[in-house]
């Protein structure tokens, strides 16, 4: 079992459905992996395996310090990226 | 305790025993009361957005006091980071609610009593920044709304403090006692003030030595004795009150408030005083709060204007002349307008610097320019909405004449309702509803209630446009401009 961590930026310039997108990058994410993933809102003080960043603009200024990430940052930061992510996520 | 939810929120609110009178009678549920009921969940917005993992990484911070969550609203500012993630968050809250969302007045009012009280207790040696320290902590801890009040009646524009006819047109202090103050006075304009658990009630100006028993800063309860609030009324406020309005309001969710706030000898102990006639102080409070309330301004006007942006275009559509080159590029138009007011409050964040109390102050030039642009833009941009949505917005019949199976006896015999969906109809495949719904939240914004917090809010709210101007004059440099012109001219004098 990998513990996968979602983390949205505040979303004041979300330029896309950040939590629609989220769901269909986990979904594609489980669909490859031969793993048991578990994903959840990230929540501080935790660790995970691997995080999925959800950034609303380029700015990427999703706080992403205060977790301990031990695998891979994917970021999503507009619909190209995201659908990227879905597309190539493992 | 833990955050509060915008439920519990609510909750809270009916266990004070705030004082509320509209229409001339008192009200006695005002949580649930229609007209006030929209601004409690705009408030509330505040809270449940912190609760939303979508939005935490702006709405939720730690405590610089008490290394607990809290929510920013309560936040002391730390970094230029942080002052620029207030406006983010402020712009974000914007673009869901669509109205002033209360909280920011509290917000900006701690930042500046903050930094103000370590200054004079370092002149004077009182402890009022301990005081205020034990005040905000409890703010924090319980997730408290708190009404940051400033602006008193000031009757004579012309006369100071002292010299207006009638003494309580400041907020003052009548009597000092040993355990505390009693003060009198009023404050107006009060945004969120029924909602607020609290005020922190502030100087409206700079004062002289003759006005010290106005230069005078307090915390008190809602519903302390001798307190009571008179709400101001909206346009289109009644429309709350009508069954079955809610296309006809716009907004029917979400709404701003202002109130009158009247303090009739109200005790105030001393752990709650924080400025106690140190006149050469009430200037600088007032300056740093209207500092900050100019960079919010950056952010909460962006995001509400991010939304009439959005229904200009929907109207747009649903009218059939969104592929008009004008429509495009009035579109374009107001979006430039939006994203400079955004530039300014990120700005005037991004230069910011630390006080002598260690919170950050945001840069004053900017944060002034950015306000005055406000007082400015919004009204471009409904003007620009106004005139792409079409007359519509302001002469459809109600919800009720569309919904209306009433016949009327003309040779066709239709309804009301067959009259009005057939005559208002727009693009092929709109929904009339959904073209009544987007010019009803136009006409809200542009003209109806909304417009407190769009348009007027953004003129004289955190003061009016020449209060800007002569910061913009006291900051700008001009000497050091006149030094740049004569070097590159090779002027000697
Ligand atoms: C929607 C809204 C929400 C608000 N929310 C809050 C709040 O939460 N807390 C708070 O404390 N305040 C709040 N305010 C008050 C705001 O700060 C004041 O409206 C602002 O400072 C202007 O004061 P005034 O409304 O009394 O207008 P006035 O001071 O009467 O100004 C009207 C005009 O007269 C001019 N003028 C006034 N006095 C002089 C003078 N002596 N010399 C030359 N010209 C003068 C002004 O420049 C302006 O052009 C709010 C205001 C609005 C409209």
């Amino acid at each position: 079992m990998k513990n996968i961590g979602i983390k949205f930026c505040g979303g004041c310039r979300a330029a896309y459905d950040r939590r629609g997108a989220s769901e269909r990058i986990s979904k594609a994410m489980q669909d490859r992996s031969e793993d048991d993933l578990h994903f959840e809102w990230a929540q501080e003080g935790k660790t995970y395996d691997d995080m999925i960043v959800m950034c609303g603009c380029t700015n990427r200024c999703a706080n992403v310090k205060p977790y301990d990430v031990h695998g891979e940052l994917f970021y999503a930061w507009g619909e190209d990226s995201a659908k990227d992510l879905e597309q190539n996520i493992k | 305790m833990a955050l509060m939810t915008g439920e519990q929120y609510i909750e809270s609110l009916r266990s004070l025993k705030t004082q509320v009178y509209m229409f001339g009678e008192k009200v006695e549920n005002w949580v649930d009361h229609p007209i006030i009921r929209p601004s409690i969940n705009c408030v509330a917005a505040t809270y449940d957005f912190a609760d939303n993992p979508e939005y935490s990484d702006l709405a939720v911070v730690t405590s610089n006091l008490t290394g607990n969550k809290i929510n920013r609203f309560t936040n002391l500012h730390q970094s230029t980071e942080d002052l620029k993630n207030k406006v983010k968050m402020q712009r974000a809250l914007g673009q869901i609610t669509a109205s002033c969302f209360q909280r920011c007045v509290g917000m900006d009012a701690f930042n500046a009593t903050f930094s103000t009280t370590y200054e004079i207790d370092k002149k004077y040696g009182t402890d009022y920044h301990e005081r205020f320290k034990k005040f905000l902590i409890d703010v924090q801890d319980n997730d408290l709304t708190v009404d940051g009040a400033m602006t008193d009646p000031k009757g004579n524009r012309g006369a100071s403090p002292s010299g207006q006819e009638d003494p309580d047109l400041f907020v003052r202090i009548v009597e000092e006692r040993e355990d505390g103050i009693i003060v009198s006075g009023a404050k107006v304009h009060q945004t969120g003030s029924i909602n607020s658990h609290s005020h922190l009630v502030m100087p409206t100006q700079a004062m002289a030595e003759a006005d010290s028993k106005y230069a005078v800063a307090f915390s008190c309860p809602s519903d302390a004795e001798g307190l009571f609030m008179i709400y101001g009324r909206q346009s289109c406020d009644t429309r709350k009150l009508e069954k079955d309005a809610d296309v006809d309001l716009g907004n029917k969710k979400y709404g701003g408030q202002e109130a009158l706030v009247v303090f009739d000898n109200v005790f105030i102990p001393n752990e709650n005083v924080y400025l106690k006639g140190e006149s050469e102080f009430a200037g600088m409070l007032v300056e740093r709060f209207a500092g900050y309330h100019r960079q919010s301004y950056g952010g909460c006007k962006v995001g509400v204007g991010d939304v009439v942006i959005g229904a200009a275009a929907l109207a747009a559509e649903y009218n059939g002349a969104q592929k008009a080159s004008h429509i495009k590029d009035k579109l374009i138009e107001m979006t430039h307008l939006n994203e400079t007011l955004y530039c300014c409050g990120i700005a005037c964040s991004a230069e910011g610097y630390a006080t002598e109390a260690g919170n950050y102050q945001i840069d004053l030039l900017l944060a002034n320019v950015c306000k005055q642009n406000v007082t400015r833009f919004p009204y471009e941009i409904v003007r620009l909405a106004e005139d792409i949505a079409g007359g519509l917005m302001v002469t459809m019949p109600s919800q009720a004449d569309f919904r209306s199976d009433l016949k009327i006896p003309t040779e066709s015999g239709k309804t009301i309702g067959e009259w009005c969906n057939k005559f208002f109809v727009g693009a092929p495949g709109v929904s009339v509803e959904n073209r009544m719904r987007v010019m009803r939240f136009l006409e809200n914004i542009c003209l109806g209630a909304a417009a407190v917090g769009y348009r007027t809010e953004s003129m004289h709210g955190a003061g009016s446009p020449q209060a800007q101007r002569i910061m913009i004059q006291r900051q700008g440099n001009i000497e050091g401009k006149k030094a740049f012109a004569k070097k590159v001219a090779g002027i000697v004098e």
